[in-house]
């Protein structure tokens, strides 16, 4: 069974013709990660994103010996977005193959590459989903830890924290 | 609030109608060129955004209006196109920034779903393009050039926030998270065999220094009791 095959039998991607699957994965980096392996290191200048085939992974925040798992993605998903989607960023999480992985590097200058727009098309439309999702998770763990931090005084730490970070980005 | 075409039809004469349009235009790519630059995003033209916008209906509201309140459920979002709003948090409208065009305002709360996470009130005169919450999924769902653009755009801006949280979740994880080693094996290749100086490195703060120092002249070995130890773990 190989990795393309079972990028083609991702749910997602069915409906895609064999023509277009054949082309992103030629045009793709086919990679392999065994378990406990970093995809991405938090810190590291985040250059494209990888498409996770198989497998599944941790996302973890890292603070000195201490580490907050945020999340995990498995086939279908996108990890490490802001390399593909932004320019100039850092990696803000350190993802973890938990079972062995087989996942597609995109690089960023792909994104121009019309000739593989169908599925990244898609790719970018499951990538909206899985990041609202990602979004509102991320809101309740840092609203969990504010108040635990503050006790009762809830509302001045929710203010402060989450809601201080979030508009310092968008405002509504 | 009142609304209004995107374009204001003021010209009469063909020749000015095109001129009109040619200054719209203009000004529609400048607006396109700047969400793309303050959002850092990739992958997307300004004319694809400009595409979209100029297809969109126009909200104006004048000083001191409310464009969304804190709490209210988000059933569209705005493209900032002219002037500044201030963004304002709990019940005594704590200020916590003016946000000048262009930008892009209240999309969170449509993608998440979650309620408006605060209240935007005009500053001046201000000018927005609306998208509501059905044409924007609609528009995502599109495989046209400027569907992509809006797609790359809000993924840009998605993955900012998540960035930004990210880094408060980092704050938060020596109180809130579980203790690992710290740096494992970061920069040591796999199967390579690992010395007593390398554990000694590893934990270098809780050794001794003279027993570091001497770290170079001892090999690990591993032993019957290991293999042992490992058989009952």
């Amino acid at each position: 069974m190989t990795v393309a095959h079972d990028f083609g039998a991702l749910p997602a991607f069915r409906a895609c013709s064999a023509a277009d699957l054949n082309r992103f994965v030629s045009t793709t980096t086919t990679r392999h990660f065994a378990p406990k392996t970093p995809l991405i290191r938090q810190g590291d200048a985040a250059q494209g994103a990888w498409l996770i085939v198989s497998g599944r992974c941790r996302v973890d925040v890292v603070a000195g010996d201490h580490a907050l798992t945020i999340g995990h993605a498995g086939p279908g998903e996108l990890v490490g977005e802001l390399g593909l989607f932004t320019s100039g960023s850092r990696r803000s999480a350190t993802v973890v193959a938990e079972t062995a992985v087989a996942a597609f590097g995109i690089p960023m200058d792909l994104l121009d590459n019309d000739t593989i727009a169908p599925v990244l098309a898609i790719v970018e439309r499951r990538a909206l989903s899985s990041l609202a999702e990602r979004v509102r998770h991320n809101t309740g763990s840092v609203r969990r830890c504010d108040d635990a931090d503050a006790g009762a005084n809830t509302s001045e730490s929710w203010s402060a924290g989450f809601v201080g970070t979030l508009h310092r980005l968008f405002g509504g | 609030m009142t609304q209004q075409a995107f374009t204001p039809p003021t010209a009469t004469s063909f020749r000015d109608r095109r001129r009109q349009k040619t200054e719209d235009d203009l000004q529609l790519m400048q607006l396109a060129a700047g969400l793309i630059r303050s959002s850092h995003a990739s992958g997307v033209q300004p004319r694809q955004l400009a595409t979209l916008i100029a297809g969109l209906p126009a909200d104006l509201f004048e000083q001191g209006e409310y464009i969304y309140v804190e709490g209210d459920p988000a059933e569209h979002f705005h493209f900032l196109i002219d002037g500044t709003v201030r963004v304002l948090v709990g019940d005594h409208e704590r200020e916590l920034i003016q946000l000048r065009a262009p930008a892009i305002l209240g999309h969170l709360g449509v993608l998440t779903g979650l309620p408006r996470s605060a209240t935007v009130q005009a500053c001046g005169d201000v000018r927005l393009a609306r998208m509501s919450h059905r044409e924007l999924w609609r528009v995502v769902a599109s495989d046209d050039s400027a569907a992509q653009g809006l797609r790359r755009m809000l993924l840009a801006s998605m993955s900012q926030l998540i960035s930004q949280t990210n880094q408060r979740l980092v704050e938060l994880a020596p109180r809130h998270g579980r203790r690992v080693a710290a740096n494992p094996k970061k920069d040591q290749p796999r199967g390579k065999q690992q010395t007593a100086k390398d554990v000694v490195s590893a934990l270098a703060d809780t050794f001794d220094p003279d027993l570091c120092a001497q770290a170079d002249n001892v090999t690990l070995v591993k032993t019957a009791a290991d293999e042992r130890h490992r058989y009952k773990g």
